[in-house]
């Protein structure tokens, strides 16, 4: 799936956080948006998602313009998407917040394959989402995506606070899927390892704008740590 | 989940509901056209809206066919027009409606259709200005003044006359259930000593608030008392909830029902629900004779689709004993107040009848619910002197 | 015997006044005032299908698709605009019992109507005869809150509503239609009022303002729900068993107050109603 944002400009109420951003991730191709906190990444992933509606630009997917759609309509043309804050339904069982990955439409085969990658799920279904760990509730962020068998995964901050066994279990998921089905994937990060083991293009945000952008290669990674240092 | 003007939108949206509902309520109180300063304005105030309002239409029917009579027979010697007012469900908003009829529309007399702390407030407001009331209400005959004239029944005349009866027939075990409210407390406080005078014994006595839904435990209490007669004592919609509930009870079979607070109405609502109650009242629709069936073609002329009941038959003398009244001492309030104490007042059934006390006094029927909820008249007994709890003056 | 008959269909008619309004509440936050216009809606279609000849049951169905579709009209005018604003949902609903009632008054009279008495019998529960009907309530009452439960807990459209009530902007990340969903459960809500009020009609007055006096309960039990239905269940059977034993043990002009009470002692310990949720 191709998403394409052409000079994008949202915020909330006054305060206008993203300022004409051009971004494109190509048909099974996967980018990565880095830069330093409050640049705007969180923002253009929920403007891209519908939650913001922006005030220009446009956004399309797969040719079809979604500027202004609601998310519900958005996801249904075949997004997942993985926020950062509240990524799970806390009060629900795991096996429920599987489930909400295609409303109770799950294939099993896909299913088993998934939860593959995330044996500590298997052995949960029953427990509330709520009490997972916070990297554990990553995991089921990662498998509730691969699950909804998307052309577009998006992800916020999937590996913020994970410990590296499990960046690694991301990497491969992630990986996997893209082999599997060809999925494009588009992730806000700060880990540049993950990037680099996902990502084929790194674009970087710097005050509400794409400001440079870099093949991700093991060369770029001294420069890209250097634009995230503080 | 951008609200965009929120406080605007909800305005809007509350502004428009509250105004409909405004309009639709405030379109009550309406105006007959056409009034000329001679005319005698009479104010109606009754229940429009709120639980009450079940007694609305067949009381405005009857005022609204002795208006008719009044006018069209020249009655009372001047021209009835009317206006009528709203009394809502409390004290306040009958307040307020009487009030308006009075310092507003400036109506010389009050017919008046509405429970009795409506009819207090309202009355304290009417007996400064010495403007007349006419009620069928008199707060279970706890309320009297000069102004004053109750139109319905007393507890103890209605009450008495089928306690007689009954007791006749041998049903000499009693159980008193009421509504936790002035009119029943007051009706069984007369009819328990008089039903020891006559030899019965009352194996059972317990009240329930307003606005019950349930009724079964209380069924249980009165059929564990075994009593012969159960005598129900509860108002308006709860009246026909317990009516109901009672009716579906096995247990209850056998125990003979007295309900005179059960509307012929509401009776007929029932339907076989009310298959065997008794009932005693000035007036049923099912009384024989040619004057009724004229009174009914008069009322249904003036546009009631159902028979007429107590509340249409009341509210008719209301006005006829006001017309008779305003001819006999001209349009001044207290030579009407005092002339509706001398007149006799012959009614919409052909007798003449008094008032005493500033009470009616009359025949009282009593009848009997068939199984299609319609009474049937078994007796008409003579008068009862009305008894009251509070001096005739004050 | 009696008694505990008494006390099981004082809990099943509670229930069945109860669920459209939990239903609304639990999902989408509104306290619905105009549930008891929706229950007369529901009985006055139930009376003029009763004055067509129609069997009462029939009458029951119709309704709920009378007040199903009213609950359309009212949350597309209305309500779909003042979701996640509690204060002004409980004006506007407010507002819309006033217009329903002065509907319904102007439509009908004033007068008492009748849907029928259907299942006049009784039935012998271990030798105590007992009315059918409230039997059949009772019946009913269960086959909803199981029926419910069953749908909430195994059902696509129960997972649905899980997933809004639990968090909504998540629920629409993965493409849960939030406003058709809404307006979805308000009718639904409208529906089982409806059809409560055509069911309750044989047992009650039925004129415009009908069912004013059976709600007061209802909304306690509603608060002491929390937003689960094993809650509202339990706060059915505290109450109604409270009103039952209070009023055949002492006085029963009293179990109205001694309802409240205890119903907010209850909120006072719970504050969150009776199935608080483990953060």
């Amino acid at each position: 799936m191709r998403l394409e944002t052409r000079g994008v400009v949202a915020g909330y109420g006054s305060a206008t956080v993203l300022r004409g951003v051009d971004l494109t991730v190509g048909d099974g191709e996967a980018v990565a948006v880095v830069g330093r906190n409050g640049m705007g990444k969180t923002t253009l992933l929920k403007t891209l998602l519908g939650y913001l509606r922006p005030t220009s630009g446009s956004i399309q997917l797969d040719g079809v313009d979604i500027t202004g759609s609601l998310p519900e309509r958005i996801v249904r043309h075949g997004v997942a998407y993985g926020p950062q804050d509240e990524p799970v339904f806390a009060h629900l069982s795991v096996e429920d917040n599987l489930q909400a990955a295609r409303i109770g439409r799950i294939d099993a085969a896909r299913r088993e394959q998934v939860l593959a990658f995330f044996p500590v799920l298997g052995t949960r279904l029953r427990q509330r989402a709520g009490t997972l760990s916070g990297g554990e509730q990553k995991m089921l962020v990662l498998a509730r995506a691969l699950l909804a068998e998307p052309g577009l995964i998006v992800l916020d901050e999937i590996t913020a606070g994970l410990q590296p066994s499990m960046v690694n279990t991301v990497v491969t998921a992630l990986n996997w899927e893209r082999e599997q089905r060809g999925t494009s994937v588009l992730l806000v990060e700060q880990n540049i390892d993950a990037v680099l083991g996902i990502c084929d293009r790194v674009a970087v945000m710097k005050l509400g704008q794409l400001v440079a952008e870099e093949k991700a290669t093991k060369d770029a990674r001294d420069q890209l740590m250097l634009l995230l240092a503080p | 989940m951008a609200h965009s003007t929120p406080t605007r939108r909800t305005l809007a949206a509350l502004t428009a509901t509250c105004t409909t509902a405004g309009l639709m309520l405030s379109a009550c109180g309406t105006s007959s056209p056409e009034a000329s300063t001679s005319d005698y304005k009479v104010g109606v105030l009754l229940q429009l809206s709120g639980a009450g309002s079940v007694y609305a239409d067949s009381a405005q029917a009857g005022t609204k066919a002795a208006l008719q009579d009044v006018n069209s027979s020249k009655k009372a010697g001047v021209r009835f027009t009317s206006v009528v007012a709203d009394a809502g469900a409390d004290a306040q908003s009958a307040t307020t409606a009487c009030s308006r009829l009075i310092q507003q529309d400036k109506v010389k007399a009050l017919v008046v259709f509405v429970p009795g702390p409506q009819l207090l407030a309202c009355n304290t407001l009417a007996k400064r200005q010495n403007i007349p009331i006419l009620s069928l209400s008199s707060g279970a005959g706890n309320i009297c003044a000069t102004n004053l004239t109750g139109f319905g029944l007393v507890p103890n005349q209605q009450t008495l006359p089928v306690l007689d009866d009954l007791i006749a027939q041998g049903k000499k075990k009693w159980y008193f259930f009421g509504a936790d409210y002035s009119t029943p407390k007051t009706t069984i406080s007369i009819a328990k000593p008089y039903l020891a005078s006559k030899g019965g014994t009352t194996v059972g006595e317990s009240y329930e608030p307003m606005g019950t839904t349930d009724y079964s435990q209380d069924i249980t209490k009165i059929v564990n008392a075994h009593p012969d007669v159960a005598f129900l004592n509860v108002i308006g919609n709860d009246d026909v909830a317990l009516e109901k509930q009672w009716a579906a009870d096995p247990r209850t079979k056998g125990i003979t029902r007295v309900d005179i607070l059960l509307g012929e109405g509401p009776a007929k609502a029932l339907g076989s629900a009310a298959s065997g109650i008794w009932s005693s009242n000035v007036y049923f629709s099912s009384i024989p004779g040619s004057d009724n069936d004229t009174f009914k073609s008069q009322i249904q002329a003036a546009g009631l689709k159902d028979s007429p009941d107590i509340n249409t038959y009341v509210s008719y003398l209301q006005v006829e004993a006001l017309a008779s009244a305003v001819k006999s001492a001209g349009a001044d309030g207290p030579k009407v107040i005092s002339a509706l104490g001398k007149t006799d007042i012959t009614g919409p059934l052909g007798s003449q009848f008094q008032i005493r006390s500033g009470f009616s006094y009359q025949p009282v029927y009593l009848a009997q619910a068939q199984a299609d909820g319609s009474f049937a008249i078994q007796k008409k007994s003579d008068p009862v002197d009305p008894k009251l709890a509070c001096s005739s003056a004050s | 015997m009696t008694l505990l008959l008494d006390v099981l269909t004082s809990i099943g008619i509670l229930t069945i006044v109860v669920l459209g309004l939990a239903i609304v509440l639990g999902v989408l936050d509104v306290i619905n005032l105009a549930h008891t216009g929706f229950m007369g809606i529901g009985v006055y279609a139930a009376v003029v299908a009763h004055e067509h000849g129609w069997p009462f049951w029939l009458g029951v169905v119709v309704a709920a698709i009378a007040a199903a579709v009213a609950g359309l009209v009212v949350e597309v005018l209305v309500i779909r605009r003042l979701y996640d604003r509690p204060l002004e949902t409980i004006l506007a609903t407010w507002g819309i019992s006033l217009i329903i009632v002065q509907l319904i008054t102007l439509a009908f009279g004033h007068n008492n109507r009748a849907v029928g008495q259907p299942l006049a019998t009784a039935t012998s529960v271990f030798g105590t005869p007992y009315s059918t009907y409230r039997l059949v309530l009772v019946i009913i009452a269960a086959v909803l809150v199981v029926g419910l439960a069953l749908l909430i807990r195994f059902t696509r459209v129960g997972l649905t509503v899980r997933m809004i009530q639990a968090n909504q902007d998540l629920a629409r990340g993965l493409g849960i239609r939030v406003s058709f969903l809404r307006a979805s459960t308000f009718v639904v809500g409208c529906a089982l009022a409806g059809f409560a009020g055509a069911l309750l009609g044989p047992t009650q007055a039925i004129n415009p303002n009908y069912a004013v006096s059976l709600v007061a309960t209802a909304f306690l039990a509603v608060l002491l729900a929390g937003r689960h239905l094993s809650g509202l269940v339990l706060g059915c059977v505290i109450l109604g068993a409270v009103q039952v034993l209070f009023a055949r043990w002492a006085n029963p002009v009293y179990s109205s107050a001694v309802v409240v009470g205890v119903a907010v002692v209850l909120l006072r310990i719970f504050p969150e109603g009776l199935t608080w949720r483990r953060a």
